[in-house]
């Protein structure tokens, strides 16, 4: 009877959500498949359809691998970064210590800061001559170490990755402490009476216990990662040299400034593959036995 | 064991204070900044404090600057979406979570499937859409965009929240005679609020923020938010060489989230564990 009643509710409930998600999430991811096979200019209706034209062109394209390299390294680097830092700071805000609520809003604040303000935060952070970084380091007597951090292609993509893993830091540390909060405090215990430093403990029970979380976590990491844009835009816009400059920038100068509107699509299609077939990959390749607890 | 737990203790204690007290002084260090004028800014050393710190340049960002504009834009912005998102969402959420229908599951993979789905794969597309629908440049237009890109992540999250609630309430309302859409707004809705409380926060957090699309969609500076007001007074500053004005802008951007975050953080962080990796 209910169960009767409650089917009539399914149209209309669901009607709402569909439609808007349908016109403005579905329709043009869908489009974009279709885009990617055309020779669209962007400005009449009519596309005619060049078969692999786009992708055939795209594999002949250097500055399309060059980003393509700056995107994983971007990935890379800011992973080696970002999860030995989570770990650690998820690590020390689960100890019961004295003012670790605060600490925790330290970690999640720059959560709540837009990447455009953080960047610019940043942005004068680095800056060479009025930067905080290299007047502290002429402050400590380290001057010949002050240098242009976002000027040079050596330093840019690190000091952009830097940002980016100060920003979301929190989220995963939030996920990780949540997976700490989980281990049976009993195993852990026993292990310390076994003899086990708090270091000893945490690589050999805490961290086999965490690893699942841990490794969708990185998947998180690997998939926005590759998706990077706005750090970049809002700090070097892809400078210099090109050498900070993601696939996400590709696309959107490839279609706003080239107006090759068709082949930008095909180059964010070619990305989202690498994206779904990176993350495949790498969901196989970590998998452990999943250890019960 | 005691030995080994206090030399760790400090441990911890000297990780946390090194990371969060470089986090800390770099927000301070633009705090001061803001204070300072122009001209000091330019000539000092930049971990000189201001001589004459002064909150005129907080002032003339708000006014002359328009950052108090960008934030109404904002403000507006955030309220529609997050309101429909987060009413559309509930909805759907409902009867996928707790009707039997056919194409279940395929709606909830449909809806699910938009959290993979990045801002590059659909930047042409949608541009056009909403050149085609007459929404581009419009903060309506912005709007529709937001509650659609945040839809997946709030049915994601209520899907699992509306199973978990128990049957028999919804029998015993329905024994005296309620009807299903009272049942929902009635004994439904009321118990779901902590998961909706959550997925409000977090679009809040998502909305306010967001600068990509924004960019992509909007061009006059006077529907601008707040991400791309305050990229707009970067790249002026570089010409017009008001820095500290865009400092003020940035801290006064700031203060609205973190607030939120301060007072709700609990509730924020237990709405992302629950809907990711836990639900």
């Amino acid at each position: 009877m209910l169960a009767r009643q409650r089917r009539r509710l399914v149209l209309p409930f669901l009607a709402p959500a569909a439609t808007i998600y349908g016109i403005f999430l579905l329709w043009p991811t869908l489009q974009a498949f279709v885009t990617a096979f055309t020779d669209w200019k962007g400005v009449t209706l009519d596309k005619s359809f060049n078969g692999l034209g786009n992708f055939e062109h795209l594999a002949r394209d250097p500055l399309f691998f060059k980003t393509l390299g700056t995107t994983v390294a971007l990935v890379l680097v800011g992973g080696v970064i970002l999860f030995p830092l989570a770990l650690t700071l998820a690590f020390a805000t689960s100890e019961r210590i004295r003012g670790r609520h605060l600490f925790r809003f330290v970690v999640l604040a720059p959560l709540a800061v837009s990447v455009v303000a953080a960047a610019v935060l940043w942005k004068f952070v680095y800056d060479p001559n009025l930067g905080l970084l290299n007047g502290v380091l002429r402050a400590v007597g380290l001057r010949d170490l002050s240098m242009p951090w976002l000027g040079q292609p050596e330093t840019a993509l690190i000091a952009i990755a830097i940002v980016i893993v100060w920003q979301n830091v929190g989220i995963f540390v939030v996920f990780l402490s949540a997976a700490i909060a989980n281990v049976p405090s009993d195993l852990k215990e026993a292990a310390q009476i076994d003899g086990g430093s708090a270091l000893q403990v945490f690589r050999h029970v805490t961290f086999p216990l965490i690893w699942e979380v841990t490794r969708i976590l990185m998947i998180l990491w690997i998939v926005s990662g590759l998706q990077e844009f706005v750090f970049v835009w809002a700090m070097t816009k892809g400078g210099p040299l090109n050498s900070t400059e993601t696939v996400g920038i590709f696309v959107y100068m490839t279609a706003f400034q080239g107006k090759a509107w068709a082949y930008a699509t095909a180059a964010g299609v070619v990305m989202f593959l690498l994206m779904v077939a990176i993350s495949l990959f790498f969901y196989r390749v970590t998998r452990r036995d999943v250890v019960q607890y | 064991m005691p030995r080994s737990s206090a030399l760790s203790r400090v441990g911890v204690y000297v990780v946390l204070l090194l990371y969060c007290g470089s986090s800390v002084s770099a927000f301070l260090w633009m705090v001061s900044l803001s204070l300072k004028s122009d001209q000091e800014f330019i000539s000092t050393d930049p971990l000189a404090l201001p001589t004459a710190p002064s909150l005129a340049s907080y002032g003339s960002a708000w006014v002359t600057a328009g950052v108090g504009e960008f934030f109404l834009n904002t403000v507006l912005v955030t309220v529609f979406a997050v309101g429909i998102s987060v009413a559309v969402s509930a909805l759907a959420a409902y009867v996928l979570a707790r009707v039997e229908f056919p194409l279940r599951g395929l709606f909830l993979f449909g809806f699910t499937a938009g959290l993979m789905v990045p801002g590059f794969l659909i930047l042409v597309p949608l541009y056009f859409l909403m050149r085609d629908l007459h929404l581009l440049g419009t903060l309506p237009g912005l709007v529709m965009v937001y509650v659609a890109i945040t839809i997946p992540f709030d049915v994601f999250v209520l899907v699992p929240f509306f199973r978990l609630l128990p049957e028999e309430l919804e029998e015993a309302a329905f024994a005296e005679g309620a009807g299903p859409i009272r049942i929902f707004t009635a004994v439904m809705l009321p118990l779901a609020v902590p998961g909706l409380t959550s997925v409000v926060l977090l679009n809040i957090l998502t909305t306010w923020n967001e600068f990509f699309f924004a960019f992509v969609l909007l061009s006059d500076k006077s529907v601008f938010t707040i991400p791309m007001g305050l990229q707009g007074l970067a790249v002026n500053a570089a010409y017009s060489a008001k820095w500290v004005e865009l400092f003020a802008g940035v801290i006064l951007s700031m203060i609205p989230v973190l607030v939120m975050f301060a007072v709700a953080q609990d509730r924020i962080t237990r709405g992302m564990t629950t809907g990711g990796l836990k639900g």
